[in-house]
């Protein structure tokens, strides 16, 4: 209950048997470690109640800088330990009183854990986007309107041809997903991101997350490439992110059969 | 995986030391996904998930949370914090007149 006491911060959770490389340093430099419970280890960091305890959470909940730089440290640990290792990341705020609160829930919660685990067991997850920049979308533009009912009529066609243009990028985006997942052991949609967090002018017309086998991810790739080739003239780019640890197939939620478009 | 894998493949964007486009892709997980295990804690998680549902609203969709008849971002202090000013989204599918 107090601010100062110590607090443990939990990154996620490892077989107990894995071979983990831990990055030395976590969240605000704090050292990286191991705790076992059974055949599970949950990778943690002890922090500074006066930094980090239940008090400051709260006052930083909606600090996008605070937010920022614990969640990016947070990533940075798992991300290293996804290169080789299977690991179940936590979403955060992922903390516990002390090591003895953390391994209660996790032996509450083996069999979930040890699922998930199994679920992602060997693979990583890439994540993949297709924005429209709008390169392709110009009408052939000639005859100038002579009156002001051509020049209505060739708006009303513009426009029909806009709306078969984007029913058209949206039928290609869901052919592309299909083809992505179809060398993926899963995949999830998500929404598209707010461009005032993503910085990004362009409408995101997919944003979807893919499980890869670590040590196969060439059918995955060979598979975008081809999709890229198909979309880029229709002015649709693609983008890939990754490895990241399995994030999106761990939690369950905002699972989807159709990209959103 | 700063770079391209292929010359004419996609674009490949790196998750380590995240450029600012993929900030958002590092918040979408890490507050959005990931696995959620809850027990008898002095730190209530759910609570303080509760108190972070504005970064967790913007990395859905604008039309999502326009959908729940939530428009705070437009005028928001938090949100021009992360974004620049000239950064406004302004290319949207039909929206352009044509001359």
């Amino acid at each position: 209950m107090t601010g100062d006491a110590p607090v443990l911060h939990a990154y996620g959770v490892v077989p107990a048997d894995a071979e983990v490389e831990l990055p030395s340093r976590g969240v605000d430099g704090a050292p990286v470690q191991l705790a076992r419970r059974d055949d599970l280890a949950a990778i943690v960091s002890p922090l500074d109640g006066a930094r980090y305890g239940e008090e400051v959470w709260r006052a930083h909940a909606e600090d996008p800088d605070w937010l920022t730089e614990f969640a990016l440290a947070h990533q940075d640990v798992l991300s290293a330990v996804a290169t080789s290792c299977d690991v179940l990341p936590f979403r955060i705020p992922g903390m516990y009183a002390d090591e003895h609160a953390l391994l209660e829930v996790v032996a509450a919660e083996r069999d979930l854990l040890l699922e998930g685990l199994a679920a992602v067991r060997g693979r990583v997850e890439w994540g993949v986007k297709v924005f429209w920049t709008g390169a392709a979308e110009e009408p052939s533009g000639e005859a100038r309107p002579a009156s002001g009912r051509d020049y209505l009529q060739l708006r009303a066609q513009h426009a029909g041809s806009r709306e078969r243009a984007a029913e058209d990028r949206r039928s290609r985006v869901v052919a592309a997903y299909e083809r992505i997942a179809g060398v993926a052991d899963d995949s999830v949609t998500s929404p598209p991101q707010d461009p005032a967090l993503s910085r990004r002018r362009e409408p995101m017309l997919l944003n979807s997350a893919h499980l890869v086998p670590r040590d196969d991810e060439e059918p995955f790739f060979a598979t975008l490439a081809e999709v890229n080739r198909e979309l880029a003239p229709s002015g649709l780019l693609v983008e890939v992110s990754g490895p990241w640890p399995p994030y999106s197939f761990v939690g369950g939620r905002h699972r989807a059969e159709e990209p959103s478009s | 995986m700063t770079t391209s894998r292929t010359p004419e493949g996609p674009v490949f964007v790196g998750n380590r030391q995240p450029a600012a486009q993929s900030l958002a892709d590092v918040l979408e997980r890490v507050l959005d996904k990931g696995i959620v295990i809850v027990g008898d804690i002095q730190v209530r998680l759910l609570d303080i998930e509760l108190l972070t549902i504005k970064i967790r609203l913007m990395v859905a969709s604008v039309d999502r949370a326009k959908e729940m008849g939530i428009d705070w971002w437009e005028s928001d202090p938090f949100v021009s914090s992360l974004a620049e000013k000239d950064d406004k989204p302004e290319l949207e599918e039909g929206s352009r007149d044509d001359r």
